[in-house]
Order: structure tokens, then sequence, then C-alpha cells
């Protein structure tokens, strides 16, 4: 597999409505870091959606993973979010589960048993310097903890592919770097590739990234 | 405490389907059992100039268990002290021979109708005597009976059952946000359920018990007995095995089907 994402002709919009992306192009290798910038309302989330099959493209190719969303069904895609790490703006943590709950959500996805469920959540939750936290519930944590809680998440099943749709958009300086920390080390050290929506691009990543710009519905790979 | 009440607003609903569902077969029990009791009582009377045979009786009309001769001694020996030897030797020879005839079941006021023509219709017999009215009082009674408890079965079903529908729209409300991000994370259609499936099964498993428990201590009450006895009723002793596992087993049904109703729903938002 030489490409994680490849998409051509992309155009992606909500029912009934005119459509958000007309044009997207991309070509994503394994290991790279991608960056999608653009204004606000631009379709930045339209395209992260797209990418993990909440939103299905109006016409174009898309391929993830291996997979291509020309006819795809709820078992393939259920497959395929299996391998992806998703880590979303308003961080979908449940309510009602603990942080070690929410942690272990993809390994018991995946059918892990609990032991190594609870020592990789463990492990996780010890990296973003939350484990003192392990029995809170999400609405006991700060926006910060909780975006960290989702990191860890995202990351507890060694994905293939991290999407992250603004993940440091309402968050403090510390966690923001945490996050980046994070996103730069999966891909450094377990070889993910990462795919963030983001308005700025952190100046002190210190990592090769690839950038593609979103305007009028159309995608432009920036050099 | 909100979910004390969820749980108990299934529960309820539950319990009361399923009341109401054995309920029925109850009064059913016991009115079938007094039909038997009324038909053990009832006869058809039959005056006939010659022998009947009961085997060629019940090829004509099978609902006759059996027949049984009236014997005419009490009223010949009540004229023997006012008439000759002789003619009572003759109107011995001359006097029909009356049946009785028991059926097998409680039959309605038409088949009443139709038995008594067709044993009518064979020469032989003169007078056939159904006692339809009485009869028929009985019976009437015993159907409006039944009919009231399936028309109150079909009014409380109704209710459980809106009762349900309210329950599920609170779950759809309360559990979308979770399934849908399991669902993101790649989770499958029972697995994304399975705390659902594991609420509702556990919810009706418990109300089945507790109907199972009501039917089998109630009928064995003094009080519950000496009732019966006063009404000449018999109630049905509960039969665990038979009763309580078509009970259980409609209680998983009944939770699988509003669960799959919830999930499915919830999985179209």
């Amino acid at each position: 597999m030489e490409y994680v994402i490849k998409a051509s002709g992309l155009n992606i919009g909500y029912e009934r409505d005119e459509p958000v992306i007309t044009d997207a192009n991309m070509a994503i290798k394994a290991q790279e870091f991608v960056f999608i910038t653009g204004k606000s309302g631009s379709g930045k989330s339209t395209i992260i959606k797209s990418l993990y099959g909440e939103l299905l493209p109006n016409h174009g190719e898309l391929n993830v993973c291996g997979v291509d969303f020309r006819n795809i069904g709820s078992s393939k895609l259920n497959l395929l979010r299996r391998y992806l790490g998703v880590v979303f703006q308003d961080y979908k943590l449940i309510d009602e589960w603990t942080v070690e709950q929410n942690v272990m959500l993809p390994l018991i996805i995946g059918g892990f048993s609990k032991s190594v469920c609870i020592k990789q959540a463990h492990k996780l939750l010890k990296h973003v310097k939350l484990l003192h936290k392990i029995n809170k519930y999400p609405y006991e944590l700060s926006g910060g903890e909780q975006q960290r809680v989702a990191m860890a998440r995202a990351l507890a099943h060694n994905p293939i592919l991290i999407l992250a749709d603004e993940p440091t958009g309402n968050l403090d300086s510390y966690s923001s770097e945490v996050i980046w920390n994070l996103l730069k080390g999966a891909k450094e050290h377990l070889g993910t590739t990462v795919v963030v929506v983001t308005h700025n691009i952190p100046s002190t990543l210190g990592i090769d990234y690839k950038h593609y710009f979103l305007e009028g519905g159309v995608l432009h790979e920036v050099n | 405490m909100k979910s004390i009440s969820s749980h108990f607003s299934i529960f309820i609903s539950s319990f009361v389907l399923l009341f109401s569902f054995q309920f029925t077969n109850v009064i059913k029990s016991i009115v079938n059992d007094y039909a038997s009791k009324i038909v053990n009582d009832y006869a058809i009377v039959v005056v006939s100039s010659a022998e009947l045979k009961e085997e060629e009786l019940q090829k004509q009309i099978p609902e006759i268990e059996s027949i049984s001769e009236i014997s005419s001694k009490k009223i010949l020996d009540r004229l023997k002290n006012e008439m000759s030897s002789k003619n009572l030797a003759l109107l011995q020879v001359a006097l029909p021979k009356f049946y009785s005839l028991k059926l097998g079941s409680l039959p309605d006021k038409k088949r009443i109708e139709t038995i008594k023509q067709k044993l009518s219709s064979i020469t032989t017999i003169s007078r056939v005597e159904t006692f339809a009215k009485t009869h028929e009082k009985m019976f009437k009674m015993f159907l409006l009976l039944q009919a009231m408890v399936y028309i109150f079965t079909f009014f409380v079903a109704c209710i459980a059952v809106l009762l349900i529908l309210k329950q599920i729209r609170i779950w759809i409300y309360e559990h979308q946000r979770r399934m849908a991000i399991m669902a993101l994370f790649g989770a499958s259609f029972f697995m994304k359920s399975a705390m659902l499936y594991r609420m509702t099964l556990v919810d009706t498993l418990l109300s089945a018990l507790c109907v199972c428990a009501f039917y089998d201590i109630v009928p064995r009450l003094p009080l519950a007995q000496a009732y019966a006895a006063e009404l000449d009723v018999v109630l049905p002793s509960f039969n665990w095995l038979y009763e309580g596992s078509v009970l259980v087993g409609a209680s998983f049904v009944f939770a699988l089907i509003a669960v799959s109703i919830v999930a499915r729903k919830i999985g179209r938002v």
C-alpha cells in the first residue's frame, strides 16, 4: 500500500445542500504528517469526516488504508474505522464512562483482552499525564484534559492513520503542546500517518510535513 | 434515581404485559374447567320407539360421548297398585324408550339446534328435549366473561406497549450519543447495542419471574382457595416448566424486539 490516502476529484456535501468540497485531490503516503488548513467554513472538517466515512463523497474516488469508498458497506466501514484514530474538536468522550474506559474503547472494539486494554490505557494515560484521573468522568475534567484523554484514546490501538479535527482549537498552551508532541511522537516512533485539520500550523513542531490549503471548495497542495 | 426509574418503566410495562397474557390463560382454564363441569351435568333426553345404538348415533353426531337408557321401572312401580298386572305388562311393551345423551363438549345454541335436527330426523325418535334455554344462558355468560377478559387484556397490552414506546424514546435520547461515538471507532451493531440488550433482558426477565411467582403463590393462598370454592371454580396451579418457560421466552422475545427497534432507530438518527 503506497498511499494511505488517495483521493481524486472528490465532491462532498451535505444532503440537499450545495457541495462544500467540489474538487479535492490528495495523495498521502505512509508516515507522512499532513496539515489541511483553510478559513472557517471552508470545509476542513467536511474533508476529515469523509476520510472516516461519516460523510460519503458524491463523486470522485477515495481510498483510505486500501479501502475503496465506492459502494462501501457498513461492515467494511466498521472494519476500516478500527484502524483509524480520530480526534475531534469537541472530544466526543462518553460521559457515563470513566477516563480509563474511554481510552479503552477502541481496544474493546478491537477485541483485546481486558488485561491488555487496562495495561495500554494506563500506559497512554501516563503519557498524557492523566494517570491520576483514571477513575474520573469526562465532565470532571477541564477541556484540555478531555482532549488529552481523546488523544490517548486515538492512540490506544496503534492506528495506521490518525485524523485530527482542530485538536488544539480550544486548548491552553500546555495542553496544545502535549497534543502536538503526541502527534509528532506517533509519526516518529510508531510510523503512524497523521492528518490534522487546523487554523494555524505550530511554528515549533520541528518535523517535515505536507500542507494542503482549502479554498472555495478546492484543495490545493502548498509547496 | 434516573437509572432506577428507567429500569422500572420497562419492568412495569413488561410485567403488565406478561401478567395480562397469563391472566387470559388462567381465565381460559377456569372457563374450560367450568364448561366441562356443565357438560357433565348436561344431557339431551331422547324418546325413541326402538333401541338406539351408541356407535350409530356417534357416526352421525360426533359430539355424543355416551348414551344411557333412562329406566322406566320407577314409573311402572308407581302404577303397580293402580293397574292390573296384565295391563302393566302391556304398558311396559308399549312404553317408548327414554335415553340420556351425554356430550363431549359444550356446544353453542346453533350446534344444539343441529344436533336436535339430526336426532329428530331419525324415524324411531319421537321427541328430543335439549334444555337449550338453561344451557344457553350459562354458556353465554361464560362467553361474555371470556370476551371481557380478552378486551381487558387488549387494552392493558396497548397501555403496556405505549409505556414501552415512551421508554424507547427516552433511550433514543439517552444512548444516541454513546452509540454514535462507538460507531465512529468501528463498533458493530450488536456491540453498540449490547448495553441496551443487557439492561432490557434483565428487566424483562425479572418481570417474568415476578409474574411466575405471582401465579404460583396466589392460587395457593387459603383466601383465594376459599373464594374459588365459593364460586365452584378450580384455580389452576402454575406449571413452572411449561407456563414458566412460555413467560420467560415471551419476555426475551419482547426485550429483543424492543431493543432492536431502539437500536435501529438510533442507527438511522
